[in-house]
């Protein structure tokens, strides 16, 4: 078995009185698609951000390719790249200006070779010069996508990376990721979109009040719980949180 | 934070009363939100370092039983009639700029969010400005208030209240002639769209009439004002050049709209203010009646693309009427509102990866930057020094020795804008973390050590200002001449020092900016433009804090070459060479303390809680 490259242990992010994450532990294999699901407000932020280096875990460990990501930052976030929910671009800075920006940034050293095939797989060539306020909402997603794969990074984060994308950029965009993680990189993928994670993933953890509710592969969640066997992620997903309500499928309201 | 209009009660009566609720709530909730960062001990010790500062500043005889300045003066006005009549000359000039090149409009400006919400709104064009001019007025009489309270040292005759109100005239006035300037030069153009010829002939115009009338009041009277025996006579013969006709003509509704500073006596005050609030009021008619769509602009501020989609999805849902239609219409024409231009400023793609950052931040400004407006300004320079080439001429019948006095004069400006815009510069150059930190999440996510980002946002912003200083000294080292002034080899001293000095002043400057962002990242203004008038009074308050913490700063350093110099007085060594041996000490303690400062800035950066911090909006 390769050895792990996002490798969390007992990770904890407290906000004042507020426990955000509790404990969590879980590691990512390179070409691993790792689901990261949960209700609002479930942690899912918290742990992606952990994990990115944005913020500092309250207490554990948090190692990318085998760097502490607070005691060692530097090397271990060389080795990552993080997706945003919402697209932080600079305004003043066109396409071509952000990727020179993040090859620089990370040392890449056959830039101009990437950033053509790039442009092309994620269809910006032809915006190449355009600052952000001239992007559509998915443009700009894309765009920041782009900086993310550039630098070819180990571990890739990313935080509701559909988002904004038409169906045509969807399809584009999952077959992306998954020749990222083909070509060895570990992927989290936090989503609501469940069933393009069921698509995308191979393992799924969900997570609840900031703790793990279960962590494995549909099979293995299926198997955990015979009462579901059979069922998608969607309806797991809603059993293992608690909130597969009559209402929650929707028979309330067709009722009424 | 906010809390929803109470269902129980009735609905609020239209749109001014829900946007009453918007300013008023958002005001409330962000004072609470500011308070509540008093948790936390680094910012409860800033809030008394910034009582104590204030009550120094404000009152140092009652803290430190140290006399006021003028203490025993009779009471006065805050501005002498000089001064009211060279304060009206300089936004004269100020207004002239507005005519020719508009201006950026930041308190018209709505935000992603307001124009998410405002625009596809039930709302007229007018309630939108008048809510913005409202939301904006909230800090201009913040500022009207905190200059009341410092203008209070020069024992003014007039009362508080009066001050403060005539503050709040003053700079109401200018906001509101701003706004209609650019609203009438884009004469029903979006504002912010390229104006073309339009533009240049009404500045054009503005510009001609402004200058005629000044020159043929300034120009006759010109060997009077030269020849004065002392600054006090010269000084008030050019006030009376400007107050003759036809300059007074121009000057007159600036000078208007400042007089009620200048009030020696009550009486004098309701004679003058008065006029100064006609004035004002006459503003509101002009802007309101004029049709002008400012949406663009204010979209623009926030982000104008998003803004647009929003209004036409309001067109869809309301059938296409109103402003929404309006802003619909022109996205659906797909007109391109800006050119991103390629910079002559490229990354190469390999080297030191904190150099990426100092050229991102280095970007706005070269995308920002106007040549037309560097021609204007070069331009306008040369055309100072011809003018005063000629006046002399006109006096001395010497060609050569007036271009020389022209030449010196044109050097002696360049001096002053240098050291004038160590103090200045670090103010309105904010390409670092000032402008950075609202993208704290993506920095944080940079493969960078913290010192290193650090020290690339100081770079980025003590590199712009020190350009400009760069380009005034190299005025100041090579235009003059004559016997008067020092020869080349001690100007090329002088001008070294300069260099040394100023440069290690602006990165002791810029530093101390940003670690006051660092510091209190929730109450430090971050992103965007410094603002406009109406913070001008927290901008002076924050202009003396930071120069109160430069000169802590220049405590060690300045000791430290004094004791160089001092022990080495008595060697046998030219002058200059022990000045050097100082100047390096000076140099060294600076570099260690920077090399202190930037690593512990990156702790402080490490820390920040980026809940503290408001993302783009």
């Amino acid at each position: 078995m390769p050895n792990d490259v996002i490798e969390v242990r007992n990770l904890v992010k407290q906000y004042g009185e507020f426990v955000a994450v509790r404990g969590l532990s879980f590691t990512v294999a390179p070409g691993e698609v790792l689901g990261l699901v949960g209700p609002n407000g479930a942690g899912k932020t918290s742990t992606l951000h952990s994990l990115a280096g944005i913020i500092r875990p309250t207490a554990g460990e948090v190692r990318i390719t085998g760097h502490d990501i607070v005691s060692d930052p530097v090397p271990a976030k060389r080795a990552l790249a993080f997706v945003p929910d919402e697209p932080q671009l600079f305004e003043y800075m066109t396409v071509d200006d952000h990727l020179t920006f993040v090859a620089r940034l990370y040392g890449v050293p056959d830039a101009a070779a990437r950033i053509e095939p790039l442009l092309r797989e994620l269809e910006l060539a032809d915006k190449r010069s355009a600052l952000p306020a001239e992007l559509s909402r998915g443009m700009r997603q894309k765009l920041a996508i782009a900086c993310a794969f550039l630098h070819q990074p180990a571990a890739l984060l990313l935080d509701e990376p559909l988002t904004g994308l038409d169906p045509l950029g969807i399809r584009r965009m999952k077959a992306a990721i998954l020749a990222r993680a083909h070509a060895g990189a570990a992927v989290i993928l936090s989503s609501h979109l469940l069933h393009l994670v069921e698509e995308l993933c191979t393992r799924i953890l969900i997570i609840q009040g900031g703790q793990c509710m279960v962590l494995g592969s549909i099979a293995e969640i299926a198997a955990s719980r015979p009462d579901l066997e059979g069922r998608g992620l969607e309806e797991l997903f809603l059993a293992i949180t608690g909130q597969d309500t009559p209402d929650a499928s929707g028979a309330g309201i067709a009722g009424r | 934070m906010s809390t929803a209009l109470d269902a129980t009660r009735p609905a609020p009566a239209g749109a001014a009363s829900a946007l009453t609720f918007l300013v008023l709530r958002s005001g409330r909730n962000r004072l609470r939100v500011q308070l509540a960062r008093l948790k936390n001990v680094r910012y409860v010790l800033g809030m008394l370092f910034l009582i104590a500062y204030y009550a120094f500043f404000l009152r140092p005889d009652r803290l430190l039983g140290i006399r006021r300045p003028h203490a025993d003066a009779m009471p006065s006005a805050i501005l002498t009639d000089n001064a009211v009549m060279i304060s009206a000359l300089m936004l004269t000039v100020l207004v002239a700029y507005w005519w020719t090149f508009g201006t950026k409009l930041s308190a018209i400006a709505l935000s992603r969010a307001e124009s998410r919400q405002l625009l596809p709104a039930p709302l007229s064009r007018n309630e939108l400005i008048l809510f913005k001019l409202a939301r904006s007025s909230i800090a201009t009489l913040l500022s009207a208030v905190i200059l009341a309270i410092i203008s209070r040292r020069g024992t003014t005759v007039l009362p508080f209240a009066l001050r403060v109100i005539s503050y709040l005239v003053m700079f109401g006035t200018f906001q509101l002639h701003q706004l209609g300037a650019t609203l009438t030069r884009s004469g029903g153009k979006p504002v912010g769209e390229k104006l073309g010829r339009r533009g240049w002939i009404i500045g054009g115009i503005v510009v001609a009439l402004i200058v005629a009338a000044l020159g043929a009041s300034l120009v006759p009277a010109w060997p009077g004002i030269s020849g004065a025996g002392d600054f006090s006579q010269g000084a008030d013969r050019f006030r009376a050049a400007l107050s003759s006709m036809p300059a007074i003509l121009v000057i007159a509704p600036a000078r208007a709209v400042i007089a009620p500073l200048g009030a020696a006596t009550i009486g004098e005050w309701l004679r003058v203010f008065p006029i100064a609030v006609a004035i004002w009021l006459l503003h509101v008619p002009w802007i309101l009646l004029n049709r002008t769509p400012f949406e663009e602009a204010a979209v623009a501020a926030g982000e104008r693309r998003e803004a647009l989609r929003a209004a036409m999805r309001a067109q869809r849902a309301t059938g296409g009427r109103g402003i929404g239609a309006l802003i619909a219409a022109r996205a659906a024409l797909g007109r391109k509102t800006w050119v991103a231009r390629r910079t002559w400023l490229p990354l190469p793609p390999t080297g030191p990866a904190w150099m990426a950052i100092t050229w991102k931040n280095f970007i706005p400004t070269v995308r920002q930057m106007r040549w037309a407006t560097l021609a204007f300004a070069a331009l306008g320079i040369a055309a100072i020094g011809a003018l005063v080439a000629w006046i002399s001429y006109k006096q001395t019948a010497d060609l050569s020795q007036s271009i020389l006095i022209a030449r010196n004069a044109l050097a002696g400006v360049g001096l002053v804008l240098a050291i004038a815009w160590t103090i200045v510069g670090p103010l309105y150059t904010r390409n670092d973390f000032r402008s950075d930190l609202p993208y704290l999440r993506l920095l944080r996510t940079f493969p960078l050590d913290s010192g290193s980002l650090v020290g690339a946002q100081i770079t980025a912003s003590t590199v712009l200002i020190f350009a400009f200083q760069l380009i005034c000294l190299v005025a100041a080292l090579l235009l003059p001449g004559g016997d008067r002034v020092p020869g080349i080899g001690q100007r090329i001293v002088i001008f070294l020092a300069l260099v040394l000095a100023l440069l290690t002043l602006d990165v002791l400057s810029v530093t101390v900016r940003n670690a006051i962002a660092l510091f209190f990242p929730g109450w430090v203004k971050l992103g965007g433009e410094g603002g406009g008038f109406e913070v001008i009074g927290q901008n002076l308050l924050g202009t003396a804090g930071s120069l109160l913490l430069l000169v802590l700063l220049l405590i060690i350093p300045v000791a430290l070459a004094g004791g160089v110099l001092y022990t080495i007085h008595t060697l046998p060594t030219v002058v200059t060479g022990r000045v050097a041996v100082a100047l390096i000490a000076f140099v060294a303690a600076i570099a260690a303390e920077l090399w202190f400062l930037f690593h512990w800035l990156g702790t402080i950066y490490d820390n920040i809680d980026a809940g503290e911090i408001l993302e783009p909006a």
